[in-house]
C-alpha cells in the first residue's frame, strides 16, 4: 500500500491509497489516517488505486470518519472501484462515508458539511 | 464429472496472508470465474485468515492455515481449516445498521461481508482443528 498525503483546496486533507487495503495495508495506513483525522478537518480519501479492501481496512476508514465527524468534518470516499464500491456498500458504509465520483463532487459534499 | 480442487497450506503469520489471497485469485481465475466471484472468494478467505490472526488462539509454533478449494458449475466450495484453539467466526456479531456516525461501530463488517458474499457457510471443530466451509456463487 503507497500513501501520498496533499491539499485539497484548502477545503481537506488529501489522502491517496494504492493497493490492497487488506492487514498489511492497514498497518501502513494506520498513522498516518490517524493523524490526519486527529486534525479533525475534512478527509478525502483517493481510493482509485485500491485493489482490494478487507474489513480491517474498513474499519480503520469508520474510525478516521468518527474522528472527523467529532469535529463536524466529513471524510469523503473519492472513486473506489465497483468491486471496492460493492464490499464498502455491503458494509453499509455508503451512508456515513459518502462516495463520490469526481473532485467536483467531493467539492460540493464538502461544501454541504460546512454550510450544515 | 468431479469438481476440481486445489489445496494449500499457510502458516498463521501476517505476512502469509498476501501468499494466501495471491494464490486464492491465481486459481480462482485459472478456473474462468468472473471477477466478481474472484473478488468475493478473496474477501471470505481475508475475512477468515484475518479471524485467525486476530482471535485464533495459538496451540503450537507451528499452528497452519490449510485453504481447499472447489470448482462447481455454478461456484466455489471453500474449506478453511486452522489449528488454532475452538474458535466459531460464524458466531460471532455482525455489525448492525447504525443509526448515526456516532453509534457506527468500526469492528463487525468481515462477518458481515462473508454473510452477503457466501451461501452454506458453516462450522465445526473436529477435535483438532477450525473448520469453516462455504460456498460463493458464480455472478
Amino acid at each position: 500500500m503507497k500513501i501520498t498525503i496533499s491539499e485539497f483546496d484548502g477545503l481537506a486533507t488529501k489522502i491517496t491509497l494504492v493497493g490492497k487495503l487488506d492487514i498489511a495495508g492497514a498497518e501502513t495506513v494506520d498513522l498516518p489516517l490517524a493523524t490526519a483525522s486527529g486534525a479533525r478537518r475534512n478527509i478525502v480519501i483517493d481510493m482509485v488505486g485500491v485493489d482490494f479492501i478487507a474489513s480491517i481496512g474498513i474499519r480503520h476508514l469508520v474510525m478516521a470518519a468518527k474522528a472527523v465527524a467529532r469535529g463536524a468534518g466529513k471524510l469523503v470516499l473519492l472513486d473506489p472501484s465497483p468491486l471496492v464500491t460493492d464490499v464498502l456498500v455491503t458494509a453499509g458504509l455508503d451512508d456515513f462515508l459518502p462516495i463520490v465520483r469526481s473532485e467536483d463532487e467531493a467539492r460540493a459534499v464538502l461544501a454541504g458539511a460546512a454550510s450544515a | 464429472m468431479n469438481a476440481a480442487v486445489e489445496t494449500r497450506t499457510f502458516e498463521v503469520r501476517s505476512d502469509e496472508l498476501a501468499a494466501i489471497d495471491s494464490w486464492v485469485e491465481r486459481v480462482a481465475a485459472r478456473w474462468g470465474e468472473s471477477e466478481r466471484t474472484v473478488f468475493r472468494t478473496r474477501i471470505c478467505i481475508a475475512e477468515l485468515a484475518g479471524n485467525v490472526l486476530e482471535y485464533g488462539i495459538p496451540r503450537s509454533g507451528d499452528d497452519h492455515i490449510v485453504v481447499t478449494l472447489r470448482h462447481f458449475r455454478d461456484g466455489i466450495g471453500v474449506e478453511f481449516l486452522d489449528s488454532c484453539g475452538p474458535f466459531d467466526p460464524t458466531g460471532a456479531t455482525a455489525a448492525a445498521n447504525a443509526g448515526t456516525i456516532e453509534s457506527l461501530r468500526p469492528d463487525g463488517r468481515g462477518l458481515l461481508l462473508v454473510r452477503a458474499y457466501a451461501q452454506d457457510i458453516a462450522y465445526c471443530h473436529d477435535g483438532a482443528r477450525n473448520r469453516v466451509t462455504l460456498k460463493i456463487n458464480s455472478a
